[in-house]
Formats: structure tokens, sequence, C-alpha cells
């Protein structure tokens, strides 16, 4: 046999010589997997002659290929499906170039044979076995019950109708058929199927029932009004509630009218307290409309507010001094109601600390009594001090009234320079993006062959490469020199065809890349694929590196007319998967995997 | 799994029994299923895995016996035509030229042709290769470490080896590391300690 070396699997697959539509053919109507030789004890053993090589039985329905080699029927149709060549000396074969073998089908079925079954010591030809093994008194049947029981046939009779645990046996009370072994299973069913008297009406219901008999018909059962809710907690049997609904109509609707007021009641606090939230709410939203611009605004803001609080609170003092005199006073007053508060405040503190009642209207009635007078004067005396504050108060409010525009202008100036530069950082970041990923592209095409690819969130991309998801994963395209060859790596982290699940599938294509025009085709040269390990302890990394040399004659090395060449060309069987989980090849989660492309010097 | 492979593999696993005892090759079933089969070879006479006992694993494709069985050592060898690494075999016969007429037991007996006779032009380990064809001393004498060390092969143990394989797990490297290393470096103790170390 020779022993030829060293060639890495290639995806491409050569296609059969013969026409594969007389093959598929063929194979339609008999396209079961499990025919194949006769699979007897010969006697004496079976001439090499007799035996297919494919299945190692006797022929089945031989046939002889132009090269002289006798196979089954089946199995030569099966291979030659496959590669259309002979199994034994690797001549081209086709469908049609296999001959019926009728000479050694005689000579097959003319072999003697053993009986399959124990015990049985006939010997026969094999084209009379199986008539035989049918009629055979030793052959076992299994139990037409299916307890999985093989039985000589003269012990079936016996077993199927008193043995057998699983024989049929007829229940007495519901008449039915129930497995002799599952008679407990039966019990429990028929018990089930028992009428039992129910506690109300006293009839007779069949068990399984009976709850639903209970709950939804019997009307004799229990049950309580259905105004439970609202108030009427009456049960009676279910006949008895049906009259009851009928007599208490009135009653039910009181409870519900009861009921509703309730729950109105229920519902104006509730609108009320809503009310309330909604307002605090909006006082909070005020409050932050007021602050929010900036931090230097909101102090000087806050400043303000405290000055013109301050001074508002003097003048209600004063004003509360001059009420009797003049009650409009207040009324100029801006603020509403929370200084008319503070006012009455100030002037009932004001009355007890004079302790004289003094009514609105009786001031110049008593103009006699002195204590009045002083009064009123030192009321003329505050008339003068409020008039001058007044206006200067006046005077400060419209100051903060300009400050206030002033500020909103700025505000308004500054809102929309931020809008600018929003949008100057935005265009910013968006040059830094191109610009990344022009890098990327610049180091891709200068990494000269030596490429790392780094698949990330390795143990995510493994599940979906199992559930079958994304199989497949593309590298980045890569150049050979900047003004060279464009290619890729492609693996199956779960494998690819035959090494599905067991090995890692490792796979370099071609690209279409900018100097194609320029470039010899195909491609020749060298590339290493090496799956790095990245172990902590750099003297226990074993890295597995495989070197391949393109083979020019395949599809994969020619010019790419696609963006990537369909063709690849690596293993499909890289590297076994256990080692990957076990061995330290992935760190952090990453896979590191290396691509050396060295272009043959003919090429470069 | 088709039948058809499993009335192939247990006609095999009968025939192999009958026809082997004397080759040194053994198959035996790994599970109960006849998809995973363990080997056996011995290591042929006048190569330096005389006597060493190699273990395969071997596994039947559902489209066995049309498409090759799946064969690779479990038993590290130091060989052109094998991975030194993962047993990765490189045999035409176990790729594109399987024929359906192959068996399991000219598998093995093909692989134990393939420890006599290896093929360093077109090989399967680049490292084990180049040993081969530049210091086919270093190679002999590696590939029989090798084999005295995994496989149990019989006969003397090169001292050399053993002393220097000792140095460099007292250095604190795990044994198979340092034996990957040695062999490597043509058993140049500094070199191989220099690649460890880097």
């Amino acid at each position: 046999m020779s022993v030829k070396l060293g060639i890495p699997r290639s995806t491409e697959r050569a296609s059969p010589v013969s026409s594969p539509d007389v093959l598929t053919n063929e194979l339609n109507g008999f396209d079961d997997n499990t025919t194949v030789g006769y699979d007897y004890e010969f006697i004496p053993t079976l001439d090499n002659k007799y035996m297919c090589p494919i299945c190692l039985l006797a022929l089945r329905d031989p046939v002889q290929t132009g090269c002289g080699h006798r196979f089954c029927h089946l199995c030569i149709l099966r291979c030659i499906k496959k590669k259309a060549r002979c199994p034994i000396d690797q001549m081209i074969l086709s469908p049609k170039q296999l001959f019926q073998d009728r000479s050694a089908h005689r000579e097959v079925l003319d072999l003697k044979v053993r009986c399959t079954n124990d015990n049985c010591d006939v010997v026969s030809e094999l084209r009379n076995i199986e008539q035989h093994i049918e009629a055979c008194p030793f052959r076992k049947v299994s139990c037409k019950h299916g307890c999985g029981e093989l039985l000589l046939v003269e012990d079936c009779d016996r077993h199927e109708s008193d043995l057998c645990p699983m024989r049929p046996i007829m229940c007495s009370i519901c008449q039915q058929e129930f497995p002799f072994n599952a008679q407990n299973e039966h019990e429990e069913d028929c018990k089930q199927h028992q009428p039992v008297e129910c506690q109300y009406c006293h009839h007779q219901i069949k068990r399984y029932r009976l709850n639903q008999h209970v709950s939804g018909e019997c009307p004799q059962a229990p049950i309580r009004c259905v105004f439970d809710k609202v108030g009427c907690h009456l049960e009676l049997s279910r006949h008895g509630i049906q009259k009851h609904m009928e007599g208490a109509t009135q009653i039910h609707l009181q409870y519900l009218l009861s009921t509703v007021s309730a729950l109105q009641k229920h519902n104006d606090a509730l609108q009320k307290s809503l009310q309330e939230a909604k307002d605090k709410i909006k006082q909070i939203d005020d409050n932050n409309m007021n602050l929010s611009p900036a931090a230097m605004l909101r102090t000087s803001m806050a400043g303000l507010d405290l000055d013109d609080q301050d001074e508002l609170s003097s003048v209600n003092i004063y004003d509360a001094d001059l009420t009797n005199e003049t009650p409009s006073a207040s009324g100029t007053e801006e603020n509403g109601e929370y200084d008319e508060i503070a006012m009455i405040k100030a002037y009932n503190k004001h009355m007890e600390e004079n302790e004289i009642p003094i009514p609105i209207t009786s001031s110049s009635a008593s103009s006699g009594s002195s204590p009045v007078v002083a009064t009123q004067n030192g009321g003329t005396g505050g008339e003068c001090t409020t008039s001058t504050t007044f206006q200067v108060l006046q005077k400060k409010h419209t100051d903060h009234d300009q400050k206030i525009v002033s500020l909103d202008h700025h505000v308004r100036e500054l809102s929309a320079k931020m809008d600018n530069q929003l949008l100057q950082m935005k265009e910013i970041s968006n040059k830094v993006i191109s610009v990344e990923s022009k890098l990327e592209q610049q180091e891709l095409r200068c990494c000269n062959g030596v490429y790392y690819w780094r698949i990330k969130d390795y143990a995510q991309m493994r599940k979906s490469a199992c559930t079958g998801e994304t199989p497949v994963l593309h590298s980045p395209g890569f150049y050979t020199s900047p003004q060279g060859y464009r290619m890729c790596m492609r693996v199956n982290l779960d494998g690819v065809e035959d090494a599905q699940g067991s090995h890692l599938s490792l796979f370099i294509h071609i690209m279409k890349g900018e100097h194609d025009d320029l470039l010899t085709w195909p491609f020749s040269g060298s590339i290493t694929l090496t799956v790095l390990n990245q172990r902590e302890l750099p003297s226990a990394r074993s890295h597995v590196t495989e070197n391949l040399e393109a083979r020019t004659n395949l599809m994969a090395f020619q010019r790419p007319t696609t963006e990537r060449n369909q063709k690849g060309y690596g293993y499909i069987d890289f590297f076994p998967l256990r080692m990957i989980d076990s061995q330290g090849f992935v760190k952090d989660n990453t896979l590191v995997i290396k691509a050396q492309v060295k272009v043959a010097e003919s090429c470069a | 799994m088709s039948s058809i492979s499993v009335t192939r593999i247990q006609r095999e696993l009968k025939d192999i029994k009958s026809e082997c005892s004397g080759q040194n090759i053994k198959i035996e079933l790994y599970n109960d299923e006849y998809t995973n089969l363990r080997g056996e070879i011995v290591g042929p006479p006048e190569t330096p895995y005389h006597g060493g006992v190699f273990k395969l694993i071997i596994k039947i494709p559902e489209s066995y016996p049309f498409n090759p069985p799946k064969v690779s050592f479990e038993t590290k060898i130091w060989h052109p035509n094998i991975s030194s690494v993962t047993g990765a075999i490189c045999l035409d016969i176990l790729k594109d030229q399987w024929a359906a007429a192959l068996t399991l037991r000219t598998v093995l007996l093909s692989l134990q042709a393939l420890l006599s006779d290896a093929e360093p032009d077109d090989p399967q380990d680049a490292v084990v290769a180049r040993q081969f064809k530049e210091n086919k001393r270093a190679f002999l004498k590696t590939a029989k470490f090798w084999a005295q060390h995994y496989a149990h092969a019989p006969g003397p143990v090169d001292k050399d080896c053993v002393e220097k394989l000792k140095k460099a797990t007292e250095m604190g490297f795990f044994k198979d590391v340092s034996l990957e290393a040695l062999s490597k470096y043509s058993w140049n103790l500094e070199t191989a300690i220099q690649h460890l170390t880097n």
C-alpha cells in the first residue's frame, strides 16, 4: 500500500465522473441504508471470493466491475455515489460499468449456512435458509402484548394467555380491558367511575364528576348570594338562592347604594390628594425653572430673593402700623395672600402690644384721647418713611427686572453657544471614528502578511457556532504587503463537515484586493496558521501551528471574482476542541489565531 | 448511525480477533455504540519506536465505510508525519485516498508502515521533519526517548536525555513542556531553556 503524506484537505470536492442522476435514480426505490450482504455462519467458512469487500459479508445480488471485482449491488452503488472509483484498485467506475454476476449469485445461494436460531442444528443452502428460519421450531417470536420477551414458538401461546405481565384482563366493574400488571392503576381509575352519593342532593354521581356537580349543578349545594361583596352575606342552597335573588332586589339595591356612596367618598378624597400632589409638583417645577440656568445665576437669584423678602417683611410691619389710615396700602402690594397674612399677623401683634382695641373707622371720632393721637402721630411719621421706602423699593424692582432681562439674554446666548459646541463635538467624534477605521484599514494593509486575529467573546461565539446560528467567522481582510494579496481567515469554532463537534476548522480565503490587476495569479506561497496558547507561564505555552503550501491548481488560489473566494484552503480538523477548552488557549474569553503568509518569489 | 456501519464494524472486530493475534495490533470498542474505538499498535523493529505501545483514538463516521475513520495518536510520538502536539496524522488513506474496501486493520498496518518509513518531505510536524532531515542522530535519539517516555518502549534510557530533562524540570518547567523544548532544540539545554524562559 502506498503511503503518501502531508496533504492538507481542501474544501473542494471532486465532482463524480459519472452523471450523478443515474446513480440517484438507481438508489431511489431502495433508499435504505441497511441492506447489506448475507450475514450467516457459513459451513465451511465463507471463501473470500464470495465476500463483498465493502460490507465484508456474503455477496447479495453480486455485480462485477469492469476491473473484475465483485460487490453487493447496493454496496457498490453507495460507494461510487461518494467517489466514482473502484474501492479496490481505484479505477474510475460508473454505474454503467457494473454487470450483474448471475454465476456468482447462483454460487452464493448454493453455499451452506447454519440456522441462526439457538439450539437448531439445521444447515441448509442459503437460498432456502430464510424459509427454514421462518418455520424453524426454535425460532423466537416476540410476545404480541408488547412485554418485550422473545419466546420459542411452542411457549408462546401459554405465555400470552397465562403468564405475560401485560396480558389483557377484563374489569368486572366497568367491563373494560386492562393489562394485568396495571391492575392497581386500573382500580384507581375504575373507582373514579363508580357512583357516590352527593351529600347535599343525595343523588348518585360518578366520583370523578362529584366536584363539578357540587360546584356547578347540585340544586341543594349551599352557595353564597352574589351580592356577598356589597354586604349581603346570606348562604342558601342553589335552589334557594334563586328565590332570594328574586325577592331581595330592594335590599340589594340598598347595599349597592351604600357601597357606591362610600366609593364616591373615597374617590373624592383621592381626587383631592391627587390635586395636592399636582400642585406640589407644579411648585417644584417652578422652583426648578428659576434655579436651572447656571450656578452663578442661581446664587445671584437666591441673593435677590432674600433681599426682596427682607424688605417686604419690613414693609409689612410699616403697613401694619398704618392699616387704620391707609387700608389701601396693602392693595398696592403685589404679593397677594402671603403678604396679607403676614400683615394681619403683624397687626394683631401690634394690637396686643398696645392693649387697646382700635376699630378701623373710629380714628377721627375719638380724636380727644391721647393714646390714639400718639398712635396717629406715630402713623404720620410712618407715612413719610413708607413713601420713601416705597420709592426705593420700586426702583430696586425695576433694577431687578432689568437685571433679570439681561441675565435672560445671557442665558440665551450661552445655550446657543452650547448647542453650537455640541454640534462641533459630534462632528469631531464622527471624524475620530472615520480616522480610527482608516487606521484599522491601514494596519490590515501594512501587516505584511502577519495578522493576529482576536476572536473576542469566544464562549458566546462558540455557543452560537454549536447552535448553528453563526457557524462560520471570517477575519477582516489583510494584505500580504501594502501592494500585495488580500486574504482572510475563516474559522468554524465548532468544526465543519466531518469534524463538526470534534475539531476547530481553520481555512484561508483569498479576497478581492486593490492591486489584484498588478499581481501574479494564481497565488503561490506558504501560509502558516497558528492557534496561540495564552497560558500565564510563557514556558507552558505550546502553540498549535500548521504550515501549508499553496497549491496553484486549486480554485482557492485563483484570482477572486467575488469579494471573497468561495473556496478556501486549510484544515477541517485543525485542532481538537477539547484541547482549546482545557489547555489555556482561551484567555479573557478571547482566542487568538495568527496567520503568516509568505508570498513565493515568483509571485512577488 | 446507519446499521451498515455498525454491521461492518462488528464484522471487522470479529475478523481482527481471529487474524491479528501475531501482528502487534489491537482494536476494541470504547463505548457500546460502535462510533468510538481505541486501537493499539506496537512500534516495529529496527525503528526508534521498537516495542513501544502506541494508543490510537478511532472515531467512526456515520457514513463509514464510504468515508474514512478518523484516527489520531493518543500516545505522544516524535515523528515527521504525526503532530507532536495533537497527535494528528497525515496519511493519504485517511483522507482523499480512502477506499471502502480498506478496513481498520489495513489502516493500523499502514500506520505501522508509516512508523518504519517516514516521509519528511511531506510533513505534518515541520519541526520534527526538519530535525529528521538535518540532524538524523538527534531525531533518532528523541524519537526513541519519546517512545520510552510515553509508550513504554523497552531498552536502556539515554542518560543524557534524562539528565537534561531533570535539569529543566528542576528549574520549574512542566515536564512535557521541557521535553518538547529539548526535543525541538535537539537536546541543546541552553537554547531550550532560553526558549522556555522567553
